[in-house]
């Protein structure tokens, strides 16, 4: 665990959902944020195959802006 | 294994159900801002479900409804052409028809957003540790660190309400719908309307929620 310990108790800034507001639950539980809707798409944003590389002409201009790279990148921390 | 400490492998510490979904939703957005959507991902989203609405509010209301669009247009999108369509409106540096980085929408007092953003991921420990050659004020990658902040990731823990609204609140809320209005403004946008729209609901749903105390 490497999340931050503070020893104040009043401070919720540093230890992760300790005192859990109903009303906000409430809320985000009734337009829908608990919903199914969510777990499958996370699922296929962060499982899925990365986007074939885009040779438009564009990929090294400026910068060196790669879409398969970056893409790659991303992949590559999201994996669990 | 005896003692306090426990393995870098073990579970993080388990967050509510809507912090979840809230995590789930920022991987999406992240995901289709990263780049455009494959056939896989244009199809889980056209499948996923929709989002009930119980309540009478207005940003409810746009948060179910823009969802709604945004599945249906997943559904009818082909995947050559949201990836035409993405590289039409966001690449091509200095003529990218939108702008998704959050410099070109905010104007810093210190003189360089992404220099500040820097220092903010290195604080929350969330620092790159290779190049990439997306920025770190990108707009997929905003929505990645929020993702980090709210559901976390192997090795990094998520962390407290009051750490995501900090980040949130200095580097989505003051720019996000703005630039979602350029994206929606555009007469080359198309799938990207319906994702621009979506974001803007749903930075509104997490701009009401942080405020409830």
């Amino acid at each position: 665990m490497r999340s931050d310990r503070r020893d104040t108790p009043s401070s919720s800034s540093s230890i992760p959902r300790s005192r859990p507001d109903p009303r906000r639950r409430g809320f985000l539980l009734a337009i829908g944020a608990g919903g199914a809707a969510s777990a499958a798409v996370a699922a296929a944003a962060l499982a899925g195959s990365p986007p074939r590389d885009d040779t438009a002409g564009d990929s090294d201009q400026g910068k060196g802006y790669r879409v398969t790279d970056h893409v790659r990148r991303y992949y590559r921390t999201t994996k669990i | 294994m005896s003692g306090p400490r426990t393995p870098v492998a073990a579970v993080r510490t388990p967050i509510a159900a809507e912090d979840q979904a809230r995590a789930n939703f920022y991987a999406l957005l992240s995901r289709l801002f990263v780049a455009a959507p494959d056939a896989a991902l244009l199809h889980a989203i056209a499948r996923a479900s929709e989002l009930a609405v119980e309540t009478g509010t207005g940003v409810a209301h746009d948060f179910s409804g823009s969802w709604a669009m945004l599945r249906a247009a997943s559904e009818a999108m082909d995947p050559q052409a949201a990836a035409q369509e993405y590289v039409d409106l966001f690449v091509g540096v200095g003529r990218s028809e939108v702008s998704l980085h959050a410099a070109a929408y905010l104007r810093s007092a210190g003189g360089s957003v992404l220099a500040e953003l820097r220092a903010e991921l290195a604080r929350l420990g969330l620092g790159r540790p290779e190049p990439s050659p997306l920025y770190e004020d990108h707009l997929g990658a905003v929505l990645e660190t929020m993702r980090l902040l709210v559901g976390g990731a192997p090795g990094v823990e998520p962390r407290a309400l009051a750490e995501q609204q900090r980040f949130f609140a200095a580097y989505v809320e003051p720019w996000a719908a703005r630039c979602c209005d350029a994206i929606i403004a555009s007469p080359i946008a198309n799938y990207y309307r319906r994702v621009a729209e979506f974001v803007k609901s749903f930075v509104a749903i997490e701009r009401d929620s942080f405020a409830i105390e």
